[in-house]
């Protein structure tokens, strides 16, 4: 596995969205977990997490996203999954992510479900 | 199409396996044990997306559970100290502990109680205890599940086969630990042996002895004190930082505090400060013999065990340390002894003769080769038939045990030879040295003579004076003999020029 990952951010108006590129392990996991602290620091609590260039997430990628999920419900926010794999999102629901956030097909979509 | 509730299940448990395998190889790579836990944490965690937790390690000198790593907690130093309820029920229980026996358990209660500003915030769903083979190593503390699902047994089963590995991880992390120290402390005892064994001087080597001791046992201070079997008495030989304690000052077994170490002739402590006098103003000690021959023949001594900013005590690895060093020493003393019977002269502790040949031999063959200048200095005790016919013999061989004292204080330790040449005759040879070096030395050792008061043996104060011939090679001979000859002529032009005097031989005085 290369251990090389990326995270863009995109910021709109009243929301952000991250892109991820590569495994989401615990320096993958880190990054996303650095760029969504720094969005809602600064006040945008309406987040959509694109990983469309992601196609494994491992056990502490998992805890680090339900990390962000848990810091957005106490501000009252929204996080939004889109172009996941199969397997992904197969894996959230089984985990139990999906009750406190959303899975959407695309980008689109994600926002429009914000 | 939706999944059905087994496949839910099934999936959920692959995921887990995963989780697990990922587990397993960070804690058998990751050789930070602070890193590991903390992966290790997030890890379990993940896998069964849990929203906090939080690992504790049991310090059994403390008895108090420290945290090593949380998540979904401020991130600050805990300490739970465990009253002795809960270590009891820690040590006999091995079952997770659910939310109601966290809370209602009354060894528990005890717990929350007695670290009550710590637990509120606090996992209490699910308490694993971290056990190997029933020893209680710590707890992993973790709170309910991300989607608020109660934990079924599976998930409980497999929490508990990672608590065993967190357990095994921890300990092995402990004995690594220990591990690293030992090698530490074999390697310092290697470099100690090997600098103790390097060395033929006795004082040398009891010094560095009760130094490197107190290094080695993380003390503040040492003596070593030389035991003679015969006399039952103690001598003190060598001190580290004790400034105000005498290098020879005589103690007799029976009143000295570590009578007990030669008596049974193994390693002791001593923890209770009132067995170690006042004037040492020490709390504890560790004394193990020097034996020789099934013979002891000195006890090294070290105090206050160094531990934080305070004073520790001392463990029974220490005590092994020191012996191993005392071991090392026993034999580098007893060669030093046995070269020093061979080479000193027992009345002046100079050189003999032979021995002193020896080395003028190789230090005229070294300042040959490398051109550097060796000069000798040979004196005479001024009168000293008379002296001895006067006073008696054993006044003789004070005044020749002063002289030998006053050149072994004037001269450079290690770097000088001086020896006792024949009845009150007494060399320096002084490697490197030029003439203006050596006149002055020579100088000082005859002033520092003439100074000197001698008890009589009539309560009178007596005084001795010598006379000193100089010669210097390659000014005044290029070779052994010859520089002898040329120190025996100036030495005679003192002589003969009154005594009490200092003379360098003269250019025409080379024979050779």
């Amino acid at each position: 596995m290369i251990n090389q990952f990326a995270v863009t951010v995109r910021k709109e108006t009243g929301f952000a969205v991250i892109n991820t590129d590569g495994y989401v392990n615990n320096l993958g996991g880190e990054k996303i977990a650095e760029a969504a602290n720094s969005l809602i620091t600064d006040g945008t609590n309406k987040l959509v997490i694109n990983m469309e260039k992601s196609t494994v997430v491992n056990s502490i990628g998992i805890s680090i996203l339900i990390e962000i999920i848990e810091r957005l419900q106490e501000i009252g926010g929204k996080l939004v999954f889109c172009n996941l794999t199969k397997t992904i999102a197969k894996t959230f629901t089984i985990m139990g992510l999906t009750q406190f956030s959303e899975i959407a097909e695309n980008e689109e979509q994600a926002i429009a479900k914000l | 199409m939706e999944p059905t509730a087994p496949d839910v299940n099934i999936d959920r448990l692959l995921f887990c396996l995963s989780g697990l395998g990922e587990m397993s190889v960070e804690m058998t790579q990751n050789p930070n044990p602070k890193s590991n836990m903390r992966t290790i944490l997030r890890m379990a965690l993940g896998t069964f997306a849990i929203s906090k937790g939080a690992i504790f390690q049991f310090t059994p000198e403390t008895r108090q559970l420290t945290l090593l790593t949380a998540r979904g907690l401020d991130d600050r130093p805990i300490n739970l100290s465990l009253p002795d309820a809960a270590w009891k029920f820690f040590h006999s229980n091995d079952e997770p502990l659910d939310y109601e026996t966290i809370t209602k358990a009354p060894a528990l209660i005890r717990l929350a109680d007695a670290n009550a500003q710590y637990m509120p915030d606090l996992p209490k769903t699910l308490w694993i205890p971290l056990m190997i083979r029933g020893q209680f190593f710590g707890l992993l503390m973790l709170s309910e599940k991300f989607d608020r699902t109660p934990y079924d047994p599976t998930e409980v089963e497999l929490l508990m086969m990672i608590g065993r590995q967190i357990a095994v991880t921890l300990h092995n992390h402990h004995l690594h630990f220990q591990l690293s120290l030992k090698v530490l402390e074999l390697e310092q005892l290697h470099d100690i042996s090997l600098a103790i064994n390097s060395s033929l001087n006795r004082n040398h080597i009891i010094k560095e002895l009760v130094n490197q001791a107190v290094s080695l046992g993380n003390a503040r201070r040492g003596i070593y004190m030389a035991y003679d079997d015969t006399k039952q008495e103690f001598e003190i030989a060598a001190v580290c930082n004790y400034t105000y304690w005498p290098i020879g000052k005589k103690i007799p077994l029976e009143d000295c505090w570590l009578s007990r170490v030669v008596t049974k002739a193994t390693g002791e402590v001593f923890d209770n400060p009132m067995e170690i006098p006042a004037e040492l103003d020490s709390f504890n000690c560790l004394a193990v013999p020097i034996v020789n021959r099934e013979r002891v023949v000195g006890v090294l001594s070290i105090y206050d065990k160094e531990e934080g900013l305070g004073i520790g005590q001392f463990s029974d690895g220490d005590k092994q340390l020191l012996q191993a060093l005392a071991g090392q020493a026993a034999s580098s003393i007893e060669n030093a002894r046995l070269y020093e019977l061979a080479t000193v002269d027992g009345l002046t502790q100079l050189y003999f003769r032979r021995h002193f040949e020896m080395r003028f031999a190789e230090e005229m063959r070294r300042a040959k080769r490398y051109g550097t200048r060796l000069s000798l200095a040979m004196m005479d005790i001024d009168h000293f038939k008379k002296f001895n016919d006067t006073y008696g013999h054993s006044t003789g061989d004070e005044v020749l045990k002063l002289v030998a004292q006053t050149i072994k204080k004037s001269i450079r330790d290690e770097i000088d030879i001086p020896a006792r040449y024949g009845g009150e005759e007494m060399l320096v040879l002084m490697p490197e040295t030029d003439v203006d070096g050596a006149m002055k030395l020579a100088e000082r050792i005859r002033d520092a003579i003439e100074k000197a008061d001698l008890p009589g043996p009539n309560g009178e104060t007596l005084h001795v004076t010598i006379s000193i011939g100089v010669a210097t090679m390659p000014l005044h001979a290029e070779a052994d003999q010859a520089l002898m000859e040329a120190a025996d002529k100036a030495l005679y032009k003192s002589k003969e020029g009154g005594r009490n005097r200092v003379t360098l031989a003269e250019a025409n005085d080379v024979t050779a």
